[in-house]
């Protein structure tokens, strides 16, 4: 296992895909980038990931991104550092999480590791937080041997991304090599440093450099694909098992398709939503549209932004993550009333013929099976129901009708539904429902979600007509049971 | 804007009806994204204003208040007050102006933006018509499409060249579909060696008229997108278009880049498509 942690909040936008690989970050409190919603959006994401907090102040200058060494008198530098912090200490304080370290960036990072007066002008700034919070220092520097002088709790910070000189510094951000862009030598740059405490510098030579954190810089380009395979390598579980389902595949040039074992059982189903509500619980933003259907998840993301690879590893892990504050809701039973008079039940005298029971019984069947809603599609508000009793399945209408009425109570082959609004149909229908399944007008468009039970209740057409109209005058209320 | 004459098919559109296919609710939208966000692009809106869809016939409108509008996509010779106007170009129209059009000579559909797009109903987070989700599926005679009133104008001198090849493009671009692997060798060589023929069509979907032999068993339901093409047990082909359905059970063998769904969004039966394919990874 590595520790790992990432420069954040720094304009890139990618924190949504860092967030579940990475142990902490280090959020930008707007020195060198930065502000307030940024801060508040990071902090918020970190707290979901039960990510470690660190600020990372800077020399305010966002011109350059802080990353030129600039010449500011000793009380600016400090209060400058002391009101970064204070930003941050305050929206983290607001989502009531702790800020556990700091981490100066760029320039200030650069000179206190050398400069011996700024190392101490640094420490005077961050001295009152001295018993809270820890210090990222690099290795064989400055700052290092100044904060353990002063007591202060250090950890060891080395460069995944980055490349290093003979003396233990960084290359300078001025020259071609500096960073490290391929997955390749970032992986080989970690082995060395965790196996051998040793980083392999640019001339070749292998020199000890302690690590106790490994900085992912989140503008590197690539990051994400960095991060992800750092993960893999290093941080994986490897105790658990790797299920063969689901099966991930392309779906065009900006979906990913899950999909179980070809079945429409409630255990597949099951699976289907538990990893449709994490998705849809991390809320990632690259995430356009979940398409949840019987045994599948369509994913629909935005190629700009991530890439199918990428994706697919972001979704396994979110899946592995399983955080316990997920709270899988209860189903709702929904009782609908209908109507199997033959009125409305244009096909029951066919149906009682074809399969040698009577209507009586057919209704006592259709009412006494409880159904499960696997998906919604085919129409807005169609529900797909599961649940048939083998005796009642039954073939399509050879010829389908050109008009099936809105509400009617259907079955074809194996499935039973109800027709939301006025279409061509092919199923034999039984009966008819007052309720509205699609209602673009209600907050809630369908009242009906997957995963919830349908119990059907045979009404008079009486009960029928007096339903119908408590639902055009508004005041009717569908029963039903949470379970 | 009044309604004069609605034309053969003619409907409001934005880019779509996202985040409601879980409930069934299809995407709708322009068919053509890429002259319906020109049109916009034209006039400085974004690219979601909704925009006026024509189908073939185009129609005749008239305008109720000063504004601009941009005119995209098929060739179905607009003339603004008797006189023809240009394409891909904004036009300074004001009260009582009557926009109409003639002869299609190339192309299926276009695209009529105002500045700062018609402001029909918005239904579940969109102005696209799709009958059952808004009050119609297509504009009427004597219906009122309102936008607001603009004085302040861009230069009617912004024009943009027309690229014709777009219509003349006979090469449709496609990834493979989730079920593609289904496909024998055999199968699959004839699905990129054939020149296909459209058949049917409308803005759910475009069917083709060549077959493919086909044994493979349809799927349990899952979700289908715009662009998706289906293949039917009796060896249909089926390209499904933004008013598709959310879910089918026929396997899902090709899928449209986005290019390709407005590429051939402007074609119409009898007029030819050749697949070439596209990798995603």
């Amino acid at each position: 296992m590595i520790h790992i942690n990432c420069d954040v909040g720094e304009g890139v936008g990618n924190e949504e895909i860092l967030m579940p690989y990475i142990n902490a970050c280090n959020i930008a409190c707007g020195g060198h980038a930065g502000n307030a919603e940024i801060m508040d959006y990071v902090v918020r994401l970190a707290k979901k990931h039960a990510v470690e907090i660190g600020a990372h102040p800077s020399y305010p200058d966002r011109e350059n991104f802080g990353r030129l060494s600039m010449d500011i008198s000793p009380e600016k530098l400090i209060q400058t550092i002391q009101e970064q912090i204070s930003n941050l200490e305050k929206i983290a304080a607001f989502h009531k999480v702790k800020i556990t370290h700091i981490k100066p960036h760029g320039a200030l990072y650069n000179d206190i590791a050398k400069n011996k007066n700024k190392a101490q002008l640094f420490l005077q700034a961050i001295s009152k937080y001295k018993q809270k919070y820890t210090l990222y220092v690099p290795y064989n520097s400055t700052i290092e041997k100044e904060a353990i002088q002063q007591q202060f709790k250090v950890i060891y910070e080395a460069f995944a991304d980055r490349n290093y000189e003979d003396n233990s510094t960084l290359v300078s951000r001025q020259k071609s090599n500096a960073v490290l862009t391929k997955e390749e030598e970032v992986l080989s740059h970690v082995f060395t440093l965790k196996n051998e405490q040793k980083v392999q510098t640019i001339s070749g030579k292998k020199i000890p450099l302690k690590c106790d954190t490994f900085c992912v810089h989140s503008d590197t380009l690539k990051a994400v694909e960095i991060v992800q395979k750092l993960h893999t390598c290093f941080n994986e579980k490897k105790s658990i098992q790797p299920t063969s389902f689901p099966s991930y595949k392309a779906y065009g040039d900006q979906g990913i398709l899950l999909t179980w074992e070809a079945k429409m059982t409630d255990e597949i189903l099951f699976c289907v939503l538990e990893f449709y509500k994490i998705i849809k619980y991390f809320n990632v933003k690259v995430i356009l549209d979940v398409i949840q259907s019987n045994n599948s998840i369509l994913v629909i993301y935005n190629k700009n932004k991530i890439t199918y690879k990428a994706l697919q590893h972001l979704l396994e892990r979110l899946f592995s993550i399983k955080y316990k504050k997920i709270k899988i809701p209860k189903s709702t039973c929904w009782e609908i009333p209908v109507c199997y008079d033959l009125h409305f039940g244009i096909d029951l005298e066919e149906i009682a013929q074809k399969k040698g029971i009577s209507i009586t019984e057919i209704i006592s069947i259709h009412t006494t099976s409880i159904y499960r809603v696997f998906s919604i599609g085919f129409l807005p508000g169609f529900l797909y129901l599961g649940g048939l009793d083998k005796r009642l399945h039954i073939e399509r209408k050879s010829t389908p009708r050109l008009e099936v009425k809105k509400g009617a109570v259907g079955i074809g082959g194996m499935q039973t539904g109800i027709y939301p609004k006025t279409s061509p149909g092919g199923w034999q229908i039984l009966g008819n429902s007052p309720i509205n399944f699609f209602d673009v007008t209600a907050q809630k468009p369908c009242f009906a979600s997957a995963g919830d039970l349908i119990q059907f209740k045979a009404i008079s057409i009486e009960d029928y007509n007096e339903i119908a109209a408590r639902i055009f005058k508004g005041n009717y209320q569908l029963n039903y049971t949470k379970i | 804007m009044e309604v004069i004459h609605p034309g053969l098919y003619s409907s409001i559109q934005d880019l779509g009806r996202y985040s409601f296919r879980n409930i069934g609710v299809p995407v709708s939208g322009v068919m053509d994204e890429f002259h319906g966000k020109l049109a916009n692009r034209l006039l400085g809106n974004d690219e979601n204003k909704a925009v006026l869809e024509l189908t073939l016939q185009g129609g005749s409108f008239r305008f109720h208040k000063p504004t601009q509008i941009a005119i995209t996509g098929a060739g179905l010779s607009p003339l603004l007050n008797n006189h023809l106007v240009r394409l891909n170009s904004v036009i300074s129209v004001t009260e009582n102006d009557v926009l109409q059009f003639g002869k299609p000579t190339y192309g299926v559909r276009a695209y009529i933006a105002v500045k700062g797009g018609f402001q029909t109903e918005e239904v579940l987070q969109s102005r696209s018509f799709y009958e059952g989700i808004t009050q119609k599926g297509v504009i009427e005679k004597g219906d009122t499409l309102s936008y607001l009133e603009e004085t302040k104008h861009i230069h009617t001198l912004t024009h943009v060249a027309i690229r014709s090849d777009i219509f003349k493009e006979i090469a449709i671009e496609v990834y493979e579909g989730p079920e593609f692997e289904l496909l024998t060798k055999k199968q699959q060589q004839k699905l990129f060696n054939t020149e296909f023929t459209i058949g049917l069509n409308n803005r759910m979907a475009y069917q083709l008229e060549e077959t493919i032999e086909n044994a493979i068993p349809s799927i349990i339901t899952s979700a289908v997108l715009p662009g998706t093409i289906q293949l039917t047990p009796s060896g249909k082909l089926i390209i499904l278009m933004k008013d598709c359905q959310t879910t089918g059970g026929y396997p899902r063998i090709l899928q449209l880049s986005d290019k390709s769904i407005s590429v051939l969004s402007q074609k119409h039966a009898k007029n030819a498509v050749r697949f070439t394919k596209l990798s995603v990874l």
